[in-house]
């Protein structure tokens, strides 16, 4: 009797005491989009690109404006965030098609917005969860006002582990350039 | 482990379990307290998000004087603010319709206030080309004061955020300290626990280790009384098997025994207790099945003699033979048996017909007839056949065996080698003869016996001379026995030695008084039976007698019966040449009807013959019986013989043998038997009268005797008045 009690406590004690672990295992994503040769673009420069990537159309960067970006595969993702009203349809191509477009061989995205808000995000995210480079909210392109032109969404309603401090500092909107180095 | 140790430990486990719990529950509200001081993301994001504002609202104040403090002002710096005041639209806009802004708002942040602020600065700055001094301070102001509000917000949020962190840590470490001594306490406790756990252990360990060597030499002393046990068990067995042994000797012993008492050793054949057995057996067999047991008693004719001169192991010989010879005869079923001896006894049961039985002894007769060969000589035996039937004869073996015994006793007496069949008359000729003996003893007890005597007269002058004692047996219930019933038997059983004796005795003593008396000398003649002379010193007996009574020996005639002189005993002879040196004089009795042969007429000393009653009954009608009478009377007279006929009844009979000279008769015509008295009576009238014919015999007074045939022992005595 007693050695059963205490069999169990220590079970028990064993169990809390185990780190909680992922449960769901992310699957890792490839993207389908192939290596792209962006042309300078003819409109308003967006998003400036530099680092570890193989194309460039500016000097040692690849400057893309929003029809370049609308040209890739576009993906709508519903989703609520802490800075919007209620659930949203994001519009915009996935990060990883976007990497994978301009031929990206590192593994760290330096993302800097106009309010010279900054974060390292690391590549594995995108290929862990579907994060769009959003242009669109709910049809109506992104305006400077309202975080555009470019709001990096995770797809929070979709996913309860992104809803984490960690994926929310790593939603930067307003994005201007990336930089990616290892 | 005694109770109260027991007691001890389960309160000490019980203690340390109440302390883990308690340490595992304040260890539950540590986790709590710290879990509350964890930021949670909404929390982390608001507070960046505010300050993020707090900078974006800085930066555009900042945009905003560079760009219309001077005038005119170039286009990138309107640009750079343009930028700025969007982004602080964007945060706007996050903080009205977010749920970061929204907990922002909760906590007193202003959104009102700025979005006007926003929408006034807005129209101020793009309404007109020209920004006026006024409208540019208007502006400049608003900034500023959202500087300020937003300042004093974060101020305010700090300030209570410190307060709340504040309580959680002094609760957080309260609970740590109660967790931390709940944990010593565990520690000490768990330290004792084992401690004494250790100690019992070992304690346990040495009762272990004393447990085993105890068990080790509990085990050494079992396997040693083991051994021991073991070994007595061993000789138990041997002296078990010897037993067995012994017993069986005895078994085998006891059967040799059986086998002995079974069967007889001699001839094989079964012992009588077998005999009994099987015996037994057949009856009850012989009831169920309603058929006839028959039992054979055999004796071999003459055996004693075989026995007696060739000796016994011919003897022994022959039986064996003459039992292989029966058993061969016998059926399966049968059974032959020895009864000692030369007595055979056989059992044949289940039979169904009479005519088995015969062809069984007939067998058994023809086998037995059969010459043997004994020790060189051919011997010629043959054998007396009793035959018994069940349920005819008896019920049981003893009656069957004792009537088959009489049955086969009949056969000898009818001359031997034959069968008889037993029949109820031999059994009651048996009965009377058992009934006679014992009465015999009491007789002879009780001297019921009496002495008759009946008159021998002289033919010629009617004389009596002399009287024949008989001796009569008047029994109380069966009345006059005949001495023919009884003396047979007597001479059986001996008895007839004391009758003899008694019978001499009386008649000597009677006829010396009554010659004393009447003075006249008459002869006695007394029966002597053949073992009177074989068994005793008959002699002398007589010696004895006539001393005793006194009368003398001329006196006394002994009738003697043909068989003593048969048998040519020189014993014998003595005897009788004894007696007539005393002056006895013997006479042959039943002269004629015995295989007599004539010349021991010469060879004994004998002096009367006494012809026998069948030839004289005979005389008046069968002229052979005369003739005879005539030669015996003739060679009498020529050997100097006396002769008395007996059994005259007519006067025929006495004419004839007074025409044929001879003088001495006895008979019913001359007088009968009768007691002393009426014998004297008789006899005194007669010798009185003297008369001539028969008639007057009676009345005839004693007178003198005349001597008919004159020898120097002279029979009949005158007697004398």
């Amino acid at each position: 009797m007693l050695y059963k009690i205490l069999f169990i406590f220590t079970v028990l004690s064993v169990i809390s005491c185990s780190e909680q672990k992922d449960m769901s295992v992310a699957k890792y994503k490839t993207s389908i989009v192939k290596l792209t040769n962006f042309a300078v673009p003819k409109g308003e420069v967006i998003l400036k690109i530099s680092g570890n990537i193989s194309q460039k159309n500016q000097a040692d960067e690849l400057w893309l404006d929003t029809a370049q970006l609308q040209k890739l595969p576009q993906l709508v993702v519903t989703t609520s965030t802490l800075w919007t009203k209620g659930e949203s349809e994001f519009k915009g191509p996935l990060m990883r098609d976007v990497l994978s477009a301009i031929g990206n061989q590192a593994s760290l995205i330096s993302a800097v917005a106009i309010n010279e808000y900054k974060i390292e995000i690391p590549v594995s995210d995108m290929h862990t969860y579907n994060v769009i480079l959003a242009m669109e909210k709910d049809g109506q392109l992104l305006s400077l006002r309202d975080k555009g032109p470019l709001w990096l969404v995770y797809p929070w309603s979709s996913n309860k582990l992104l809803q984490e401090d960690k994926y929310y500092s790593r939603s930067i909107w307003q994005l201007v350039g990336l930089n990616l180095h290892d | 482990m005694t109770n109260s140790n027991a007691r001890f430990s389960s309160l000490i486990c019980s203690i340390f379990l109440v302390v883990v719990v308690a340490s595992i529950i304040s260890s539950f509200y540590v986790h709590r307290e710290v879990k509350g001081m964890q930021l949670n993301p909404d929390r982390i994001e608001r507070i960046l998000f505010m300050r993020q504002y707090e900078y974006e609202l800085l930066r555009t104040t900042t945009a905003y004087v560079e760009a219309y403090s001077a005038t005119p002002s170039d286009l990138l710096s309107r640009q750079y603010f343009n930028n700025w005041f969007s982004v602080l639209w964007s945060r706007a806009n996050s903080i009205s319709e977010g749920s970061v802004g929204a907990a922002a708002i909760e906590d007193g942040f202003n959104i009102e206030d700025l979005q006007q602020s926003l929408i006034v600065i807005d129209r101020l700055v793009y309404e007109s080309e020209v920004l006026s001094l006024e409208n540019y301070s208007t502006s400049l102001d608003l900034f500023k004061r959202l500087t300020e509000s937003s300042h004093d917000y974060q101020q305010q949020r700090n300030s209570v955020h410190r307060e709340i962190s504040l309580q959680r840590q002094i609760n957080f470490f309260q609970y740590f300290k109660a967790e931390f001594v709940l944990h010593m306490l565990t520690l000490i406790l768990g330290i004792f626990v084992a401690l004494y756990l250790a100690r019992a252990n070992k304690k346990l360990l040495g009762l272990g280790v004393k447990l085993e060597d105890l068990v080790k030499q509990r085990t050494e002393k079992l396997s040693y009384t083991n051994i021991r046990l073991i070994n007595e068990i061993e000789k138990k067995q041997l002296t078990e098997e010897r037993l067995l042994e012994s017993q069986s000797q005895i078994e085998r012993a006891k059967k040799k025994a059986e086998q002995k008492a079974n069967y007889d050793s001699l001839t094989t054949l079964a012992s009588k207790t077998l005999f009994n057995d099987r015996f037994e057996q057949a009856l009850i067999r012989s009831r169920k099945a309603k058929t006839e047991v028959a039992l054979l008693f055999l004796d071999l004719d003459r055996f004693k003699n075989i026995n007696d001169t060739c000796g016994h192991n011919t003897g022994d010989q022959l039986l064996k033979m003459a039992a292989q010879r029966i058993n061969s005869v016998l059926r399966d079923g049968d059974t032959a048996a020895r009864f000692g001896g030369d007595e055979f006894a056989l059992l044949l049961p289940d039979i169904k017909s009479f005519t088995s039985i015969e062809h069984i002894v007939d067998q058994i007769m023809i086998e037995l007839r059969k010459p043997y060969n004994l020790s060189g000589n051919s011997t010629v035996v043959s054998a007396s056949i009793g035959i018994t039937l069940f349920p005819k004869d008896g019920e049981d073996t003893e009656t069957l065996l004792r009537k088959a015994d009489r049955a086969m006793y009949k056969a000898k007496e009818n001359g031997r080698n034959n069968v008889q069949l037993f029949t109820q008359a031999m059994d009651d000729d048996a009965h009377a003869r058992l009934f006679l003996e014992t009465a015999l003893y009491k007789a002879i007890e009780k001297k019921e016996f009496q002495v008759y005597y009946q008159a021998i007269v002289n033919n010629l002058n009617n004389k009596v001379t002399g009287a024949e004692a008989l001796i009569r047996w008047p029994h109380e219930t069966l009345g006059m026995i005949p001495p023919s019933k009884f003396i047979p038997i007597a001479e059986d059983m001996d008895l007839i030695l004391e009758i003899g004796e008694w019978v001499l005795y009386t008649a000597c003593r009677d006829v010396q008084r009554w010659q004393t008396a009447e003075g006249n000398p008459i002869t006695v003649s007394v029966n002597v039976s053949y073992r009177q002379f074989i068994k005793q010193d008959f002699p002398d007996l007589v010696r004895k007698v006539l001393q005793k009574t006194g009368l003398a020996a001329q006196f006394l005639i002994l009738e003697i019966t043909e068989r003593l002189l048969i048998e040519e005993n020189q014993a014998v002879l003595a005897q009788f040449e004894e007696l007539v040196s005393m002056g006895v004089e013997l006479a042959i009795d039943d002269f004629g009807t015995g295989f007599s042969s004539l010349s021991y007429l010469n060879k004994f000393p004998i002096s009367i013959l006494k012809i026998d009653r069948s030839f004289i009954q005979d005389i008046t009608e069968s002229k052979d019986h005369a003739e005879l009478v005539k030669a015996i009377l003739s060679m009498a007279f020529n050997l100097n013989l006396r002769v008395i006929a007996e059994g005259i009844e007519t006067s025929e009979q006495a004419k004839f043998l007074i025409d044929n000279n001879c003088t001495y008769c006895q008979g019913y015509y001359f007088g009968k038997p009768a007691a002393l008295a009426s014998f004297e009576k008789d006899f005194k009238k007669k010798n009185r009268i003297g008369s001539n014919t028969q008639q007057e015999v009676g009345e005839s007074k004693l007178g003198t005797v005349t001597h008919m045939n004159l020898t120097d022992n002279s029979l009949i005595v005158l007697p004398s008045n």
